[in-house]
C-alpha cells in the first residue's frame, strides 16, 4: 500500500501534463467565439469556415457518430454554407525530412534509419457561391524508418 | 446571450482545459493533435449543452466526449497505418506529453515512460484521476463502467507503475 501511495505521490509532485499552446488557446477562443456568433475577428471566421467545410466533407464520408451521448452533430449545419461547398481534390506530400540519429537492425541483418518526416495533407475546396477555392491543411510528423544502402 | 455563454465556456475552459487537454493527449499522437481533439469535443459538446441552457457540460461528458472523437479518429489512423506499415508515429519523441518537473529527475522520465506503456484501459483511468482531477464515479460515468472498475483498474496501474520501477531499481542496484 505503501509503494502505491508513493507511485500515486509521485504521478501528482513529478509528472505535469503540457497545458496548450499559445496557439491551441488563440484557436479555442476563437472557436468559442464562433460558436457564440461573435464573427469580430478575422481569424474567429476563418476558423469556422475551414471547420465547417472540414465537418462537411467528414459528414460526406459517412463516419458514423451515433454514439454521441445527445443528438449527433448539427454543427454541419451551423458553421458551413451547406449547398454548393465540394471537395475538389485532397493530396499529401512531404515537406521536411531529417535524419534522426536512430538506427535499427532487422533479423535478416539488414538495417534501417529512422527519419523524422513532415507530411502535410492538403484538401480543396470550391464554394460555388461565391467562387472562392479554400485549401485546408492537415500537417503531421512522422517517424519512418528507411533502409539504408549506402554509407 | 451570446457573448454571456461565450465567456461562460471560456472561464470554463480556463479552469478545465489542461485536464481536458491531459486526457486527449492519450488519444493524440502529438501536441498538435490533442489540441485539436479538445476543439473537435468542444464544438460537439457545445451542440449538446443547446439543449441544456447552453452552459458547459459536466466533466464526465467531456471527458467521454473527448475519448469519443479519440476513438473514432484512432479508427481513421488505423486504416491509414495498415496502407502504411513503416510508419511509427511520433510518440515518444521530444513531443511528449508528460514533462518531469525537475528535468534531471532520472526517477520521473522513468515514471513518465512506464505511464506511457500502460495499456490504454489503465492509462485513461489513471490519466482522468491524476491530472483530471476526476473521482471514480465520475471516471465511470465517463467511461460507462462501474466506479468498482475504475477503482480497480486504478489500482492495478498504479502496482503496475510501482512493479515496474522496483524491477527497475533492482537492476540498477544489482
Amino acid at each position: 500500500m505503501d509503494d502505491l501511495d508513493h507511485i500515486e505521490r509521485r504521478l501528482r509532485e513529478s509528472l505535469v501534463p503540457r497545458g496548450f499552446t499559445d496557439r491551441g488557446v488563440q484557436e479555442l477562443n476563437a472557436l468559442i467565439d464562433g460558436l457564440a456568433g461573435e464573427e469580430e475577428s478575422t481569424s474567429s471566421r476563418r476558423w469556422i469556415w475551414v471547420t465547417g467545410m472540414a465537418a462537411a466533407v467528414v459528414g460526406a464520408a459517412g463516419l458514423a457518430w451515433n454514439a454521441m451521448p445527445a443528438r449527433p452533430v448539427p454543427l454541419v449545419v451551423r458553421t458551413a454554407p451547406q449547398p454548393g461547398i465540394q471537395l475538389v481534390s485532397t493530396s499529401e506530400g512531404v515537406v521536411s525530412a531529417e535524419r534522426a540519429g536512430d538506427w535499427l537492425a532487422e533479423e535478416d541483418g539488414s538495417l534501417l534509419e529512422g527519419w523524422h518526416v513532415r507530411v502535410v495533407n492538403e484538401e480543396r475546396f470550391h464554394d460555388e457561391a461565391t467562387g472562392q477555392t479554400v485549401r485546408v491543411l492537415h500537417p503531421r510528423d512522422e517517424w519512418v524508418m528507411m533502409p539504408v544502402s549506402t554509407f | 446571450m451570446r457573448k454571456r455563454r461565450a465567456k461562460e465556456w471560456k472561464l470554463w475552459m480556463a479552469e478545465n482545459g489542461h485536464r481536458l487537454l491531459a486526457f486527449a493527449r492519450t488519444w493524440a499522437p502529438c501536441q498538435a493533435d490533442a489540441e485539436d481533439l479538445v476543439q473537435e469535443a468542444v464544438m460537439r459538446l457545445w451542440t449538446v449543452q443547446e439543449e441544456k441552457g447552453g452552459h458547459p457540460p459536466d466533466l464526465p461528458l467531456a471527458f467521454s466526449t473527448i475519448r469519443f472523437a479519440g476513438l473514432n479518429r484512432h479508427r481513421s489512423e488505423t486504416r491509414r497505418k495498415k496502407r502504411e506499415e513503416s510508419v511509427l508515429y511520433l510518440n515518444d519523441f521530444d513531443d511528449v506529453w508528460l514533462d518531469p518537473t525537475m528535468e534531471d529527475d532520472e526517477d520521473a522520465r522513468q515514471l513518465r515512460e512506464e505511464v506511457a506503456q500502460l495499456s490504454e484501459k489503465l492509462r485513461e483511468v489513471v490519466t482522468m484521476k491524476i491530472w483530471g482531477g476526476l473521482t471514480f464515479a465520475e471516471i465511470s460515468e465517463a467511461l460507462a463502467i462501474s466506479p468498482n472498475t475504475a477503482a480497480s483498474r486504478y489500482r492495478y496501474a498504479l502496482e503496475q507503475l510501482a512493479q515496474k520501477l522496483n524491477r527497475t531499481k533492482e537492476v540498477d542496484h544489482g
